[in-house]
């Protein structure tokens, strides 16, 4: 068969639909898609999740899982109906015609053969073997795709790089067999936004030199906006809107791009400066430094270096930067559950970094933490309302019938109805489940909330109504909150002052505005320039 | 790709070392001290439980052994001893135990190395075609069958193989220590629950790993079934297994108890039944030791492979990561990437 695919061929997909059988029911993934492809074009696919949009993706690279199957529609390349393919006629496409970059770099490599390796396969299955330049040209292959020093790098396991070198990998495997379409499912959003900024340059880059047509897959409208030719809109399997990238940007038609246009949060900060209130927290060279026994690397790590900062009453400070910075082990230990090797926490006038665990108790309940991940902070094995007492269970706070009383009213402040509160976690959405820890953290009436990344893991949409949320309860209750980010847009929208960390340090910090407006860091400068959607739209 | 030693390496090796060396030096002290606190008296047993002798006869007797010494003398001196290789005599024969457990270990190597390498070809196999099949109700079919075979007693199995090759069709030996032929059924009575036990371990591990995200990365590729299974699952799966494959070797000792006296073959198991029954204490405690020693053995061979098949047991180097560098991105952006 037909290796080569002719350079204006075209993937098009008429009238797909595809469901899942899942315990004996039927739920429908896609509901009749229809999208074509055009040689050399970028087209962002973008949606929530659950819209079916990795299900297509899947679909088109003939990855679907064997409880999906295809009920109707058509997938086409060149002609050939792709939907009708055996497993052994798709693996002349997988590959060769169509390449494929995973979601989450984390796991997307074999984690036990070096990197290199695991291109020259890429190679290797398309092409006869010729050990004499296959070394060279998984190296060439490794720099296209953005690594420095491939030589270094292809003799390396998953585990020694990091996520941006793992995805670069993984687009050099995408790229290696010279297919003409490339599926990008996520490709970034297990990443921070500079790294994201570098692998989506050269995935772009690549498909640009190369001619290659790219699908991406994506919930971001503004890395869409960015990156994309063409722009379709998904939402409950179906395509509610397609067109050329600037025209759906600037005039969107159906009220559920409008939406997500509205909920992508603007690089410009929403808090106007206000009079300076009382301080609670004051953090003085705060410092965290770990041991690493053994290896190269062996020594004393900073992870964070001598870290100063305030936060006011009813304020929010965010900290900003990118993984590795230090700003979770910071904002653990602001909540004590890390040491700090040196400095001071002064929290409302006490000293806190001296305490023990007895000393420490009534603050416990005057500082609260909201962690990254709603999927994993809620044990599943309780229900919501033992999740949202069980503050109240640790301080004795109150009767059974008061505290009963108490998890009504926060899921009422949460925005969340009463009927959840007999169910389990896993039974809720990811925003359901983080107004849920949220209700958690307020249930003790704190003083301090710390967010550690709380909407990094949601989509746009829900990203903002939490953020909306967070803004409410604290106008509301007068909280402080300590907002830990590595996205500057997010920031924006909630902060008041903000301060950037880098390898442990605090390089800049000041008003939120000011920041954003005025950089006086490149590293800040170079954070504000990785947010994507600020570009103007490409167009057509 | 070049071949590099770990850092890692040599700290790893060296810590392995010094548990294998800790494991077989407590077994040899718990069991000392198990035996020194049991209520059977070892005099009482030497002369045999019929004869009669005076309180002054056991006394010399026990100074002759040099059970009247304080028991921390007493266990100083057989750990000295047992370093040499003197490990003393068997009460019943005499004979110094040393001497007997060299005696029957190959019997029983023979017999443990064929019931694990049958067990390993079988039990592999229904893994890799479990894996391998496409349809689930095959796949569920191969799983089941592994669970079935780990629950039959192993002295049942070898009786009803007993009855149906030796004494009905007449292929093989029901008894005996000598030749290939009176090896093959006790090896198969051992081999069909080990067979299992891998089949369970490995045929889950592979489906596990050909559902994990890095086997759809290489589908992606155009890689076949038969090649991802090769290629990538086989080796992310062979590391539980492995463990197990250390445990196995435990179970077999214990399993050559039943068979050895079910087939009437001479070896540890059959030596062990025997030691037991007669209260050969020195006997006992080399056969513990033995036991410790090849514990000891497989684990520290498992944990040295361990590294080869996963590099990410040894220490982690810090991880590539890209520098920042925010001048010079300003000053060159990216040509053809459209900001």
């Amino acid at each position: 068969m037909n290796t080569s695919t002719s350079p204006s061929a075209t993937l098009t997909v008429t009238d797909l639909r595809i469901s899942y059988r899942i315990a004996g029911h039927r739920v429908d993934a896609v509901n009749g898609v229809s999208l074509e492809v055009n040689p050399g074009e970028i087209i962002a696919i973008v949606g929530e999740s659950g819209s079916g949009k990795s299900t297509l993706a899947h679909a088109l690279t003939g990855l679907l899982p064997g409880t999906a199957e295809v009920s109707g529609g058509r997938i086409e390349l060149d002609g050939a109906r792709l939907d009708r393919f055996s497993e052994r006629q798709w693996r002349h496409v997988r590959g060769a015609r169509i390449g494929f970059i995973p979601q989450d770099p984390g796991v997307a490599l074999n984690p036990v053969q070096r990197v290199g390796k695991q291109v020259a396969e890429a190679l290797r299955i398309h092409r006869p073997s010729d050990p004499d330049t296959e070394r060279a040209t998984v190296l060439a292959n490794l720099e296209r795709a953005g690594i420095p020093d491939p030589g270094r790098i292809a003799d390396r396991y998953p585990h020694e790089l990091s996520g941006g070198y793992r995805q670069r990998v993984l687009t050099a495997i995408a790229f290696a067999a010279g297919p003409r379409f490339i599926v990008a499912d996520e490709p970034t959003s297990a990443l921070d936004v500079v790294v994201q900024q570098r692998v989506l340059d050269r995935i772009e880059r690549l498909a640009r030199s190369s001619g290659t047509a790219v699908v991406m897959i994506t919930h971001d409208l503004a890395v869409a906006g960015d990156r994309a030719d063409r722009i379709a809109v998904m939402h409950g399997g179906r395509i509610v809107e397609q067109g050329p990238a600037g025209q759906l940007l600037s005039a969107p038609r159906h009220e559920y791009s409008q939406l997500l246009l509205a909920s992508v949060p603007r690089l410009v900060a929403v808090r106007e400066q206000g009079p300076p209130t009382q301080p609670l927290l004051s953090v003085d060279r705060l410092s965290k430094v770990y041991t690493v026994r053994g290896g190269p690397g062996a020594g004393s790590l900073r992870a964070v270096d001598e870290v100063s900062f305030g936060i006011e009453r009813g304020r929010t400070l965010a900290l900003v930067g990118e993984s590795g910075s230090g700003k979770s082990t910071t904002a653990r230990l602001v909540t004590r559950l890390a040491d700090p090797t040196s400095g001071t926490i002064r929290f409302d006038g006490v000293a806190l970094e001296g305490l023990g665990a007895r000393a420490l108790r009534p603050f416990r309940r005057r500082i609260q933490l909201v962690a990254q991940n709603p999927y994993t902070a809620l044990d599943p094995l309780m229900t919501i309302r033992q999740i949202v007492a069980e503050p109240l269970h640790a301080f004795r706070d109150g009767t059974r019938r008061s505290r009963t009383a108490r998890v009504r009213e926060l899921l009422d402040q949460v925005a969340l109805p009463a009927t959840v509160a007999d169910r389990k976690p896993k039974e809720l959405s990811g925003g359901q489940r983080q107004r849920v820890a949220i209700a958690r953290a307020l249930a003790l009436r704190p003083d301090l909330v710390v967010f550690d990344e709380p909407v990094s893991a949601l989509d746009v949409v829900i990203q903002a109504q939490i953020l909306r949320l967070m803004a409410e309860l604290q106008e509301e209750f007068a909280l402080s909150y300590l907002f830990i980010s590595h996205d500057l847009a997010v920031v924006s929208q909630i902060s008041d002052t903000v301060a950037v960390m880098r390898e442990g340090a605090i390089v800049e910090q000041g008003p939120t505005a000011e920041v954003l407006a005025r950089p006086r860091d490149p590293y800040t400068a170079s954070l504000l320039d990785a947010v994507p959607g600020k570009g103007p739209a490409r167009t057509g | 790709m070049t071949a590099r030693l770990p850092p890692g390496l040599p700290r790893y090796l060296v810590r392995r070392l010094c548990q294998a060396v800790f494991v077989i030096w407590a077994a040899f002290t718990v069991t000392s001290l198990l035996l020194y606190l049991l209520p059977s008296d070892p005099v009482q047993i030497m002369i045999g439980p019929q004869a009669h002798a005076s309180p002054g006869q056991l006394a010399r007797l026990r100074h002759e052994y040099g059970l009247d010494r304080p028991v921390v003398t007493q266990y100083v001196t057989q750990l000295g001893r047992a370093l040499h290789g003197d490990l003393g005599q068997s009460i019943q024969s005499g004979v110094p135990v040393i001497t007997e457990l060299f005696r029957a270990l190959p019997h029983t190597l023979a017999l443990a190395g064929a019931s694990l390498g049958l067990g390993a070809m079988l039990g592999g196999s229904v893994a890799w075609s479990a894996a391998y099949a496409s349809s689930p109700r095959l796949r569920a079919a191969l799983l089941a069958v592994p669970s079935l075979f780990i629950s039959v007693p192993t002295f049942w199995l070898g009786l009803m193989l007993m009855e149906l090759f030796s004494f009905t069709f007449r292929a093989f030996p029901a008894s005996g220590g000598t030749g290939f032929a009176s090896l093959v059924l006790p090896a198969v009575t051992l081999a069909i629950p080990s067979a299992a036990f891998i089949a369970q371990t490995l045929g889950s591990e592979l489906i596990k790993a050909m559902g994990e995200p890095y086997a759809d990365t290489a589908r992606a590729k155009g890689a076949s079934r038969s090649r991802v299974l090769r290629g990538h699952a086989l080796r992310n799966a062979v590391m539980p297994t492995l463990t197990m494959l250390g445990l196995l070797v435990g179970w077999q000792l214990s399993g050559s108890v039943v068979v050895e006296t079910v087939f009437a073959r001479d070896g540890i198991g059959r030596l062990t039944e025997a030691a037991v029954r007669t209260q050969d204490i020195p006997m006992v405690q080399g056969l513990v030791l033995l036991a410790a020693v090849c514990l000891a053995l497989v684990n520290l061979a498992v944990d040295l492979v361990y590294p080869l098949a996963d590099p990410r047991v040894l220490v982690r180097r810090p991880a590539v990561r890209s520098r920042q560098r925010p001048s010079a991105r300003a000053a060159a952006p990216a040509p053809g990437g459209g900001r």
